[in-house]
C-alpha cells in the first residue's frame, strides 16, 4: 500500500531547483555583469525556497518527530544547524559578490560554486534521511488521514502567491500519480478557480498534453476515492 | 604400598620446608590487612601521608556515584616510570597506588602494588563508620556497604572486578598516563564543579518526573464519581523488534523505539540472548565491541543504556534491562521475541 508521502514530492522539487541552481552557477562567467546578477537571482530564489522549506519543517513536522522518535530528532536537527551555518556561509558571499568588481567577482564566483554544491551535497543527503528515517517514523505512529491533515496545516498556511510558486516547483519535478495526489487533495479545501490560478506556471512548464493527463488522472482518482466511500 | 614412617617422615617434611615457602609466597602476593600497613599514611596513622606519597589528578575521571576521590602514587626510593612509548608506561616493581572513595566520609580505598614477579597486587579497603581505621574487604567484595543519601547501595568491588578493568589496559594502571595527567588539559573536560552540578541538575529531573509519574498514577473519576476502568491492550505472545542496519533504529511491534548506539546495544544484546548467550552483561563488554562505535573517552555508556532502560519501560515493559550489580546487568525477557533485520525502509 502506497501511504501518503509528507516529504516526497516537495523534495523531488526542491532538489530539481538545487540541481539546476547548481548548474546555472556552474556555467556563470562571472566576469560577466549580467551573467552574474541572473546567477545570483537564481541562488537568492533557492534560498527563499529553501528557507521557507525550513520553517514549515521545523513549525509543523519537527515538534511530531520529537514527540515520537527523540533521538530522530536531534538528528535531523544537526543536519538542519551544519545547513543553516552552510546558507549564511552562502549568503555572505552573494552579498559580497553583489558589490565587487570583475576580477573579485570571479574569485568570489568560484567560492560561490564551490559552496552552493556543498549545499546541494547536505541537502540531498538530509532529505534521503527525512525521506526514509522521518517517513518510517511518522507512518508507523500516524494514519494517512492524520498525515493528510498536518499537510493540510502547512499548505493552509502558505500565503497564495507563494504556493503558486511551490506549486510550480513541485508539480512538474513529480510524477502523474504524486501530481494527480497533490491536486486531489487541493480540491478537497480549495475551489477549482483558484487552483487554476496557483497553477497557472506549473501547468505552463508540464505542457498541455503532460496537463490533460494530470486532469484524467486526477479525476479517476476521484472516483476511485468516491467508490471507495460508498464502500 | 608406602611405609607408616616415609609417609609420615614426607609429612614432617612438607610442614618443614614446603608449608613456609607456600606461607612466604602466599604473604608476598597477599595485601596487608589495615590500609595504614600499605604505606599511605605516616606511622601507621590514617591522616597524614607518608613521605614520598604524591597525589594526582587524571583530567577524566570515571563518575562513580558521585564520591569525591583522591588518588596517590608511591614509587620506590630512586626508582621512576620509563614513558617511552607514552601508551604504555613501565613502572618500577614496587610502585603503590590508591584511590580513596568519599561520600561526605571515607568509604572505600583501593589499593594497587607491583610485585617482583610482574603482578599486581589488588586490594580493597572499606573505612570505619568513625573514620579511623581501614581494613581490607573480603575478595569477593562487599555488597551494599555503604548507603549513599538517596538510598542507593554502594557496593566494593571483588578482586576479579578489579581484574576485569585494570587488566583490559596493558599497564593495568589506569588515569595515569600521558594523556590523563597532561598539563595541557582539555578545557571541555569535566571537573568536580560540573559533576555535581550535574547532579543537582539530574536530581530535580528525578524530582520532577517523580512527581509527575505520582500524578499520573492518581485514578481520575469519572462524572459519576467511579473510577474509569482501565484500558488493557491485548497481550501479544512475541514482540516483534526490526532492527533497520542502515541507521540503527530499532522498531517494536511497528513502533519505533530507539536508535544510534542504544539501538545498537540492544540488538546486539537480544541477538546474544536468542543465541543461546548468557542474559547478564558487563558494561566493559560493551565498551570493548568495537561495533558499537562508542568513542574511547566519555563514551556515555551509562546515559545510554538509561535511555534504553527508561525507553524500553515505556514502550515494551516485558523486556527489561535490570542492574545487577556495578557495571553490570542482566536482560530479562518476559515474552519471546522475534528479531528481524532490514537494510532500509
Amino acid at each position: 500500500m502506497t501511504r501518503l508521502d509528507l516529504y516526497g514530492p516537495v523534495h523531488k522539487g526542491l532538489r530539481a531547483l538545487l540541481f539546476d541552481t547548481a548548474a546555472h552557477v556552474a556555467r556563470t562567467e562571472f566576469a560577466n555583469t549580467e551573467e552574474t546578477v541572473s546567477a545570483l537571482t537564481s541562488v537568492r530564489r533557492a534560498r527563499r525556497f529553501l528557507e521557507g522549506h525550513v520553517e514549515h519543517e521545523d513549525h509543523d513536522v519537527m515538534p511530531v518527530i520529537a514527540r515520537l522518535a527523540p533521538e530522530l530528532f536531534a538528528d535531523l536537527d544537526a543536519d538542519h544547524a551544519r545547513v543553516t551555518g552552510l546558507e549564511q556561509e552562502l549568503d555572505r558571499i552573494v552579498e559580497r559578490l553583489e558589490a565587487a568588481h570583475a576580477a573579485e567577482r570571479v574569485v568570489l564566483g568560484r567560492k560561490l560554486r564551490e559552496r552552493f554544491t556543498r549545499l546541494v551535497a547536505e541537502h540531498v543527503i538530509h532529505m534521503e534521511r527525512e525521506e526514509s528515517q522521518a517517513n518510517r517514523v511518522l507512518w508507523a505512529h500516524l494514519t494517512d488521514d492524520e498525515l493528510a491533515e498536518l499537510e493540510g496545516k502547512i499548505v493552509g498556511s502558505i500565503p497564495a502567491d507563494e504556493l503558486a510558486g511551490w506549486l510550480t516547483l513541485t508539480l512538474p519535478a513529480t510524477n502523474l500519480g504524486e501530481r494527480a495526489g497533490i491536486l486531489a487533495r487541493m480540491s478537497t479545501a480549495v475551489p477549482a478557480d483558484v487552483i487554476d490560478r496557483l497553477t497557472s506556471e506549473a501547468r505552463w512548464l508540464i505542457g498541455p498534453d503532460g496537463w490533460d493527463a494530470t486532469v484524467a488522472a486526477v479525476a479517476k482518482l476521484r472516483r476511485t476515492e468516491s467508490i471507495e466511500e460508498r464502500a | 604400598m608406602i611405609p607408616r614412617w616415609l609417609s609420615r617422615a614426607a609429612g614432617t617434611l612438607l610442614a618443614i620446608v614446603a608449608l613456609p615457602a607456600l606461607a612466604v609466597a602466599l604473604q608476598a602476593t597477599a595485601a596487608p590487612v589495615r590500609l595504614a600497613d600499605t604505606g599511605l599514611y605516616t606511622d601507621g596513622r590514617t591522616e597524614t601521608l607518608a613521605s614520598g606519597v604524591l597525589a594526582y589528578a587524571p583530567q577524566y575521571p570515571l563518575w562513580t556515584d558521585g564520591a569525591t576521590k583522591r588518588r596517590w602514587i608511591l614509587l620506590p626510593p630512586g626508582a621512576s616510570i620509563d614513558a617511552t612509548d607514552p601508551d604504555r608506561w613501565v613502572f618500577p616493581v614496587g610502585t603503590k597506588l590508591w584511590k580513596e572513595f568519599s561520600f561526605a566520609r571515607r568509604v572505600e580505598t583501593r589499593f594497587m602494588e607491583l610485585r617482583s614477579d610482574g603482578e599486581w597486587t589488588f586490594a580493597t579497603y572499606a573505612w570505619s563508620v568513625d573514620g579511623k581505621e581501614a581494613t581490607l574487604a573480603p575478595p569477593r567484595g562487599s555488597k551494599g556497604a555503604h548507603t549513599l543519601a538517596d538510598g542507593t547501595r554502594y557496593d566494593l568491588p571483588s578482586q576479579s572486578d578489579c581484574r576485569a578493568c585494570h587488566e583490559a589496559h596493558p599497564t593495568r594502571v589506569l588515569g595515569f598516563g600521558a594523556l590523563q595527567l597532561s598539563p595541557d588539559r582539555d578545557p571541555l573536560c569535566f571537573d568536580e564543579w560540573d559533576e555535581a552540578f550535574l547532579q543537582i541538575v539530574a536530581n530535580q529531573i528525578a524530582l520532577g518526573i517523580e512527581r509527575m509519574q505520582a500524578n499520573d498514577e492518581e485514578p481520575e473519576l469519572d462524572v459519576a464519581g467511579a473510577a474509569s476502568p482501565p484500558i488493557v491492550a491485548p497481550a501479544r505472545a512475541t514482540r516483534r523488534f526490526v532492527f533497520y542496519v542502515n541507521d540503527d533504529c530499532v522498531f517494536v511491534d511497528g513502533e519505533y523505539l530507539v536508535r544510534n548506539v542504544p539501538g545498537k546495544i540492544l540488538w546486539k544484546l537480544m541477538r546474544q540472548l536468542r543465541a543461546g548467550g548468557p542474559c547478564e552483561f558487563t558494561n566493559r563488554e560493551l565498551r570493548l565491541d568495537p561495533s558499537l562505535g562508542l568513542p574511547p573517552i566519555k563514551d556515555n555508556l551509562e546515559s545510554r543504556l538509561i535511555l534504553l532502560r527508561k525507553r524500553l519501560a515505556e514502550k515494551c515493559p516485558d523486556v527489561r534491562l535490570v542492574p545487577v550489580r556495578r557495571g553490570r546487568f542482566a536482560l530479562e525477557l518476559d515474552r519471546d521475541i522475534e528479531l528481524v533485520e532490514r537494510a532500509s525502509g
